[in-house]
């Protein structure tokens, strides 16, 4: 089983966290750069423990990320991680200009040699307030911008493209990826209609803010169609993303998530705007199960035993952290398990870090 | 708007063609294939004839438009038509102001100077696409653009994006990748 670090790239500082957007009449610039000099400096950790991957992602207008643009940060992770894949989970591909986005991918597949992954995601619904775009138009957006990423890649001559949503009379971008046919694809597996576009493109998913028994079920639909369509997911298809803590001894990794405030009921990112939540819901953007995937979100707040019998954090000392890493492994079938550590602190964030890759990684990784 | 066409025939080298004709201004003459819902589109701003009949020539293509009058004109064409289309052109280049060509089936004639546009729809397969881009390489003066979301008959499947991108590069050939949208929001 793969390992891959993601860090969001949180404000380390004091904000408004319960309402999006977040204003920025609290911003500390100082703070800013710390908390992403400190991410760099996890990513890099990481990348000499042999983790397989770093993960970066993208949200907007809140203290919960400061990498809007993850291309931009990758661009600076490609000069301190030398041989990890770097993946970006992803780009929210219907937001934004697909040929822009090929060509970043391409940029950085370039600066490292052909280890980038191309996660392209929906994103929460409120990030479609960011720039303006109709939630409710979200999917299509989606499909045909995918498209027209991949043919803005793999197209030996110049194009123009005419779809519903994109219309470019002319492309043909420098530089292209050096990984051929291109960067491998990850997309959200979370809901059924995303589990069946992957299955017909041969795409990767990945399960984020989930449970393992709603992951478990979102795995099944997505390899049954999978093998509708002919093929069998590997292992690799399947990320499973989970935040962690990783401590000596399983007292002391709950006495530092209880220290770190992990214990209390936490809101999802999209819905710290509930009436905003609401609207994109109204507007379509959760697809024909949308209890189901509001719920999913939802199920974030519960307390800390039962978040880990959910699956939804590894938390104990390494011994113990390796058997819930096994349990997502058997469960899912998933090849690649993507920690977020606890923020706790520079010191024991890092250290939790290091245990996981000196005495968790090495175990995981000849299973 | 319902576009009315009308079926007429005329006398080319002692033979009949068939032909569909409606709109009127600069003339679009199509080498073979139905009427989809983009001709009645296209017949909203010129003049569109769509020439039938089994065994369609260059000679009978440019001897058919003199007897309805026309001496210069577009030429479109779908899948094998591309041969004959392409052939036309070669003919009497003069006459032929740009060429549009619908997942042609044919092989690219490279001595044809006119501007080229080659439409080709993302669903129609490895085969279409690697015939597209032989027109784009092979031509001097050639645009290939991919229709998302459509098979072969692209003019059938997405009308408003093949005439689209029709009408503009008719009118502006080349000069056609120069976006002209209007995209201020508010005064």
């Amino acid at each position: 089983m793969k390992a891959a670090l993601f860090n969001i790239v949180p404000y380390l500082g004091q904000a408004e966290r319960t309402s999006w957007p977040a204003p920025g009449r609290a911003y500390d610039p100082e703070v800013a750069q710390r908390s992403t000099e400190l991410a760099l400096e996890q990513f890099q950790l990481a990348d000499e423990l042999g983790f397989d991957w770093v993960t970066l992602a993208e949200h907007h207008f809140a203290p919960l990320s400061l990498t809007p643009n993850p291309m931009v940060m990758a661009g600076a992770v490609t000069q301190r991680v030398r041989r990890a894949r770097i993946a970006l989970l992803g780009a929210t591909i219907p937001i934004l200009n697909p040929v822009r986005v090929a060509e970043e991918f391409a940029m950085l597949d370039t600066l490292t040699g052909g280890r980038v992954v191309a996660g392209m995601l929906r994103g929460t619904a409120n990030e479609y307030v960011t720039y303006d775009v109709n939630p409710a138009e979200s999917r299509a957006r989606f499909e045909e911008a995918m498209a027209l990423i991949v043919r803005a890649w793999t197209e030996p001559e110049p194009f123009g493209w005419q779809g519903r949503y994109y219309r470019f009379r002319t492309v043909s971008i420098w530089p292209r990826p050096v990984q051929r046919p291109h960067p491998p694809i990850y997309m959200s597996g979370s809901s059924p209609e995303a589990g069946e576009f992957a299955a017909r493109h041969h795409l990767s998913i990945g399960l984020a803010f989930t449970t393992l028994p709603l992951a478990r079920a979102a795995t099944e639909h997505y390899r049954a169609c999978a093998r509708s369509h002919g093929w069998e997911p590997a292992p690799d298809d399947v990320l499973y993303r989970v935040t962690a803590h990783v401590a000596e001894s399983d007292d002391e990794a709950l006495e530092d998530l209880r220290g770190a405030g992990a214990d209390t009921p936490r809101r999802g990112f999209s819905l710290s705007n509930r009436r905003l939540d609401d609207a994109a819901a109204g507007a379509g953007y959760y697809g024909r199960d949308a209890a189901a995937q509001r719920g999913r979100i939802e199920a974030q707040g519960r307390p800390m035993a039962e978040r880990i019998e959910a699956g939804q954090l590894l938390a104990g000392g390494p011994d113990t952290v390796l058997a819930q890493a096994r349990r997502i492994r058997d469960e899912l079938g998933a090849g690649i398990l993507e920690l977020v550590f606890q923020p706790m602190g520079r010191e024991k964030t890092l250290r939790a870090i290091e245990l996981f890759g000196r005495s968790v990684l090495p175990s995981l990784s000849m299973d | 708007m319902q576009t009315t066409w009308r079926e007429d025939h005329v006398e080319v080298g002692g033979r009949r063609v068939r032909c569909h004709g409606a709109g009127s201004g600069e003339a679009l003459v199509q080498v073979g294939g139905d009427l989809t819902p983009a001709h009645d589109l296209l017949a909203r701003g010129r003049r569109v004839i769509v020439l039938d009949g089994p065994d369609l020539h260059p000679p009978a293509v440019l001897g058919a438009a003199s007897a309805l009058g026309i001496d210069a004109f577009d030429l479109l064409a779908t899948a094998a038509g591309a041969d004959i289309a392409q052939q036309t052109v070669l003919t009497e280049p003069g006459r032929v102001r740009a060429l549009v060509l619908e997942s042609p089936a044919a092989r690219p004639m490279p001595a044809v100077g006119a501007p080229v546009l080659v439409v080709v729809g993302t669903e129609a397969g490895p085969t279409a696409a690697e015939t597209g881009r032989a027109f784009r390489r092979e031509l001097p003066n050639c645009h290939l653009v991919f229709v998302y979301a459509a098979g072969p008959a692209v003019a059938r499947q997405r009308p408003e994006a093949f005439v689209e991108v029709v009408s503009d590069f008719l009118e502006r050939h080349e000069q056609f990748i120069v976006s002209r949208r209007d995209s201020a929001l508010l005064p």
